[in-house]
């Protein structure tokens, strides 16, 4: 739960303070945006399976993100940057409508 | 391949990495954590709210700034266009205060020419005229060009969008050429949207854009040409320039329309300025 409200907390400060990004971090913003997202799909889905961890989520979370903007990075410099991207988006965007699906079975027993 | 291996194998063994995605999208971690539960310690749990924070501060801001790149280049764009238009007033500011300035030289070189140097100043003025420096007023012929009515949304767009050739679009030879034509057909002065041609004005491009002087012209082109109306208008029709015209309107959709006026105002160039020309002496005229 600790997880939970410490997102929620960092999430409201990155608004509120709304830093600017430096440019060399700007390419690999929405791929980790995606992969952010499914950790957060998952732990939402981990939560409501009842096996929910703070540990897993925010390392699942983390490692997420950088191996996602290690992907793109690598992609940049062989010159299929666009091509693992798509391929990262397509891998994490299964992942994000299954466990969604999942939580729409445990919410509306549908 | 034996019968034994080809029956315990699954089909699709080969594409186990589709199946894990599709079958398995829950991180097993978390079943294993379920599974063996770690002794929560203070330390740990300072340490996942600190992350916490941070991922979930990386998250939004990151959210926020891939939304960023729009709203920059289009604080460029406003920006270029604040910069256009007050350079632009200031170009009209200084013309201003240059046709002001032409205005009081003309009064301070009659009045220290006095009333023996008024044939001077009659003179100056005339060669003034004939030069575009002063405002020009009399009858004559005001043609009209537009570009086709197709090309008007294409010329809104990206100016780099499509680089090949418009048919319906002038350009600054077409202007070139129906200036030229009125010249010839006897035209005294002409203006381009009220830009005077003097004999070192030029009509060139940059871009899309036509330029009479360095000055960018928008559509119409309206081109005013002081002479005798019905012999200019005749000329003009019996030249090069009047067929020039007449198929480009009829093959390009170009908008053309040439009306007689009795009464066009001119501006004035302004005074020119020759730093290098200098009148031959041995003609004796100075």
């Amino acid at each position: 739960m600790i997880a939970a409200i410490g997102l929620l907390v960092g999430v409201i400060a990155g608004l509120l303070l709304q830093p600017t990004v430096p440019l060399w971090l700007q390419p690999y913003l929405p791929i980790a945006v995606v992969a952010a997202l499914d950790a957060v799909f998952g732990g939402l889905r981990a939560l409501l399976d009842g096996i929910f961890d703070d540990r897993v989520f925010i390392v699942s979370f983390l490692s997420n993100v950088v191996v996602a903007a290690l992907i793109v990075f690598l992609g940049d410099h062989l010159g299929v940057g666009a091509q693992l991207s798509t391929g990262v988006v397509v891998v994490l965007g299964i992942r994000i409508f299954s466990n969604a699906a999942a939580i729409r079975r445990h919410i509306f027993k549908a | 391949m034996s019968e034994k291996a080809q029956s315990t194998r699954p089909l699709d063994a080969s594409m186990t990495l589709l199946r894990e995605v599709m079958e398995r999208p829950l991180d097993p971690s978390y079943a294993a954590a379920a599974a063996h539960p770690h002794p929560r310690t203070r330390r740990g749990t300072a340490l996942t709210l600190a992350l916490a924070i941070a991922a979930g501060a990386a998250f939004s801001v990151s959210v926020s700034s891939i939304r960023q790149p729009q709203r920059e280049s289009s604080q460029a764009n406003n920006h270029l266009r604040d910069e256009i238009q007050k350079r632009t007033e200031q170009v009209e500011k200084q013309a201003a205060a240059n046709a002001a300035l032409s205005a009081a030289i003309e009064v301070t070189q009659q009045k220290a020419l006095g009333a023996g140097g008024a044939e001077l100043a009659a003179q100056a003025k005339r060669l003034g005229l004939a030069a575009g420096e002063v405002p020009a007023s009399g009858p004559g012929l005001r043609v009209t060009l537009d570009d086709a009515p197709t090309a008007e949304d294409a010329v809104g767009g990206d100016p780099r969008a499509d680089a090949d050739f418009d048919i319906g679009v002038l350009f600054d030879s077409d202007l070139q050429i129906v200036v030229n034509g009125l010249w010839a057909a006897g035209a005294e002065s002409i203006a381009v949207n009220g830009q005077r041609l003097t004999a070192v004005s030029a009509i060139r491009s940059a871009g899309r854009a036509i330029l009479v002087d360095f000055r960018a012209l928008r559509r119409p082109y309206v081109i005013s040409a002081i002479g005798d109306p019905d012999r200019m208008q005749a000329g003009f029709a019996s030249g090069a320039a009047g067929a020039y015209v007449q198929s480009m309107r009829d093959n390009a959709h170009i908008r053309a329309d040439i009306a007689t006026s009795d009464k066009l105002v001119l501006p004035g160039a302004g005074q020119l300025v020759l730093r290098a020309a200098q009148p031959l002496e041995t003609t004796g005229t100075g």
